[in-house]
Parts: structure tokens; sequence; C-alpha cells
């Protein structure tokens, strides 16, 4: 019942509050627009030039990754380094005419001694295929080794001597 | 939303211009010029806030508390300068004197007097004066009840007294 009363007192004071009317604004109501329209125009200008430059920074940063990607890659861009040239090259012999590849066998045992007594008598010279003007016989198992694949190092020791040989 | 058209922003000053300025007189000496700082800023947004009422008494607050705070320290370093008194309120009828309304209400602490001015003559609900304020609806509810309460206090027996007289 107190509360009711308390309540209904609240509301007679707020009745009573709500009939008061505040002063009015001592504002300039022309100023005020003229100001409002100047700021509108002001905020659509800056957000239309923010606009602008946006998008032109993203053509010129689209235009830059799109050269980036058609330009050759170099050293620079992969982030690797060239290697030099290789040390050894192989030199694939080609075969002789109308002679048929056959896949190379290990000499026996006895052919091995063979050959290493006759490199041991005439030198160099005796080893098959490399001796001026002979090549390796048609069905020397030895021969096939060497005919198959030799291999060239291109030492600097090499032309070294490939140098003295000639000059002298 | 789009942005505020000059049409809106001269409703919204003419229906609440009034309860604005006295909402940022609770805080500051030149109420004016924060309603019109607010009522610019509302008109340079491009978005137009859901609630532009709502939204114009936060700003309205926020700027007239900071301008109070300028105006304390100014008046801390210029000496006493009898400053002219506005009238917060018009008299309207008889049922309360504007005046000793006006005393009443600034006799009340701040955070009730900011809640009773928004509901009463701002017409907010008590969520958005909670938004406002920084506290929630119920504290919002109660500190107007208390704000009631001391008015009451302060003008019940002027207010009975011509009520009475005029029965």
């Amino acid at each position: 019942m107190g509360g009711t009363e308390h309540d209904s007192n609240l509301n007679e004071i707020e009745q009573a509050l709500a009939s008061l009317r505040p002063a009015g604004p001592d504002i300039n109501r022309d100023a005020l627009m003229f100001r409002a329209g100047r700021a509108a125009a002001g905020a659509g200008f800056c957000l239309r030039i923010g606009t602008t430059v946006a998008v032109a920074l993203l053509a010129a940063l689209a235009g830059a990754g799109g050269m980036w990607l058609a330009s050759p890659p170099s050293a620079d861009r992969a982030g690797r380094v060239s290697v030099a040239t290789p040390v050894l090259r192989v030199v694939e012999l080609a075969p002789a005419a109308g002679a048929t590849v056959r896949p190379a066998r290990a000499p026996s045992s006895g052919e091995y001694l063979a050959l290493r007594n006759r490199v041991l008598v005439d030198g160099a010279d005796a080893l098959p295929g490399l001796s001026p003007g002979s090549g390796p016989p048609p069905h020397d198992s030895a021969g096939d080794i060497w005919r198959d694949l030799r291999v060239q190092p291109l030492l600097p020791w090499t032309a070294l001597l490939e140098e003295r040989s000639t000059t002298s | 939303m789009a942005a505020i058209t000059p049409d809106i922003l001269g409703r919204l000053l003419d229906e609440h211009g009034a309860a604005l300025v006295l909402f940022a007189r609770q805080w500051c000496d030149s109420p004016e010029d924060v309603v019109q700082d607010a009522l610019l800023k509302l008109a340079s947004v491009t978005k137009r806030p859901r609630k532009p009422v709502a939204w114009l008494y936060r700003v309205v607050r926020n700027r007239a508390i900071s301008v109070g705070r300028s105006e304390r320290r100014r008046a801390r370093r210029e000496s006493a300068v009898a400053r002219p008194e506005h009238a917060w309120f018009v008299p309207s009828d008889d049922r309360l004197d504007a005046r000793d309304a006006t005393d009443a209400l600034r006799a009340l602490p701040a955070e009730q007097r900011e809640v009773i001015v928004a509901r009463i003559w701002g017409g907010l609900t008590f969520d958005e004066i909670g938004r406002i304020a920084g506290c929630g609806r119920s504290t919002a509810h109660r500190r107007y009840a208390a704000g009631l309460d001391g008015l009451r206090e302060r003008l019940g027996v002027r207010w009975v007294e011509q009520n009475t007289i005029r029965t």
C-alpha cells in the first residue's frame, strides 16, 4: 500500500516535472544548417578522395604484381645461385654401323690377367680401343667395356698435359 | 543507412534541441555550443546512426563533460568572474516554479540528474540511458527513482502547498 502511494507520488512529481519546458536553445538555425552542409560536403569530398586514392593504389599494386610475375626469373628472385659448369663430361661413343649393342659384361679373371700382362709389356697402347688405328676386337669382351662409355676428366692437370704435348 | 539530410537535422533541432541543451547544461556552461557541435558531427557522419537521438545524447554528454572540465580549469585560473545564470526552464503552468525546479535539480547528484533529464525531457528508454551513462538498465532506473525521491523532498512542500491552495 505504502509502495503504491510512493509510486503515485513519484508519478505526480514526474508529471509535474514533465510540464516544465526546457529553455529554448540559443542556436542560430540558419548558421547551423550552413555549417552542417559544409561539414557534410567536406565529409563526402574526403570520402571520395580516399576512395580514389585507395583504388589507384590497388591498381598500381596489381600492375606491379603482374609485371613481376611476367618477368623472367632471375637468380635474385628465385633465391638460387647458378651452378658452375660440370667438371666431368660423359662422352658416349656411337656404336659401329651394323653392330648390335650388347650389354656390358664383366671380364673374366683370365681375360683380365691377359690384358694386364699385355699392358705391362706394351704400355697403354695395348689397351683395346686406345691403340691408334686399331679398334677393339669385334668379340673382345674387354673392349665392350671401353666401347660403351668412356669418361674424360676435364681437370686442369689434363689441360696442362695437353698443352705440354702440343708445344713439345 | 544514408547520411542525415538537412530536413532531419532541422527536425532534430526543433524537437530535441532544448532537451539536449538542458542535458548538456548538467556539465558545462556553454551547452549551446556543445549541442551545435554534436549536430554538426551528426551531419558529417557518412552512415546515419541507428538511433540518432540516443546518439546525440551520447555525443552531447561526452562533449559536455570535456567542455565542463576545461571550463573548471579556466575558472580556477581566472579569478572569480560572475557568470550569468541561465534559466533551465521556461515557466509553463503553476504546478512547479521553474526556478525552484532548477534549484532542486541542480542540487541532485550528477548521475541522478542526467538520468532524470534524459528520461523526462529526452524521452529515452532506460536501456538507452544505461548505455549512454555507462551503467546497466536497472542502475539507471534506480538512479531515476532516487532522483525523483530527492526532487519530491525538495519540491514537495511548495508543490503540495500550491496544489492545496489551488484545490
